[in-house]
């Protein structure tokens, strides 16, 4: 509580209004660490940069699973769309490279072409040994990048420092 | 490409423990702690976790 009323009012006269963090969040999302430089935290901005973006090229570098929502498992597989696209447009480029399209599902029907060309992708990079940790390297990518938003909301809004 | 498991347990750890230090902690001394605390925890459960599963072979 204490702590709370110290924090209070010190984001100063540079704090950025609602649709200006509105942006910088957005700016944030589409460019991981843009939104800590933007707002003076540069060292930050360039050093969570490089975590993010080394995080998915692990994760694409070890065959790492691109999540699809699958209408037969749909809560758990929209996560997993979630934690990949929380990285941003890099995703959606990250995806046109391993479906050839920015695919975000996989058609319900059994016997749909794009249904059966996506498994047999997801198949190909699953059979790799070290897959596993792609997919795990790809979702912190997106979860981290969330998380930075978060972060630039808290700084904008003055309390975080 | 890194092959190695034990190597990407490494590799993730410090991955991992690096942003949550940046991220919560601001001075450089509380990262350092921060982030060495989160390092040990990951790495030093994950092998206590694989010494304590070695009786029980697969």
């Amino acid at each position: 509580m204490a702590r709370q009323e110290e924090n209070k009012g010190t984001a100063g006269p540079e704090a950025p209004d609602n649709r200006r963090l509105a942006l910088v969040i957005f700016l944030a999302w589409l460019v991981p660490g843009l939104g800590h430089v933007l707002l003076r935290r540069t060292g930050r901005g360039l050093l969570f940069a490089g975590l993010v973006f080394g995080s998915l090229w692990l994760g694409l570098s070890h065959q790492g699973k691109l999540a699809l929502r699958d209408p037969a498992q749909p809560f758990l597989t929209s996560l997993q769309v979630i934690a990949n696209i929380g990285v941003g447009p890099a995703d959606f480029i990250a995806r046109k490279f391993v479906y050839g399209e920015s695919a975000l599902t996989i058609p319900k029907q059994g016997t749909h072409p794009d249904r059966i060309q996506r498994v047999a992708i997801q198949r190909a990079r699953a059979s790799s040994g070290l897959s596993i940790y792609g997919t795990a390297y790809l979702w912190t990518a997106g979860i981290f990048n969330l998380l930075l938003l978060f972060d630039v909301w808290d700084i904008g809004r003055g309390r975080k420092w | 490409m890194v092959k190695s498991h034990f190597l990407h347990l490494l590799l993730y750890s410090t991955l991992v423990s690096v942003f949550f230090a940046m991220l919560l902690k601001s001075d450089r001394k509380e990262q350092l702690k921060f982030g060495g605390i989160i390092w040990i925890a990951m790495v030093g459960g994950v092998l206590a976790l694989a010494w304590l599963m070695s009786p029980f072979p697969s």
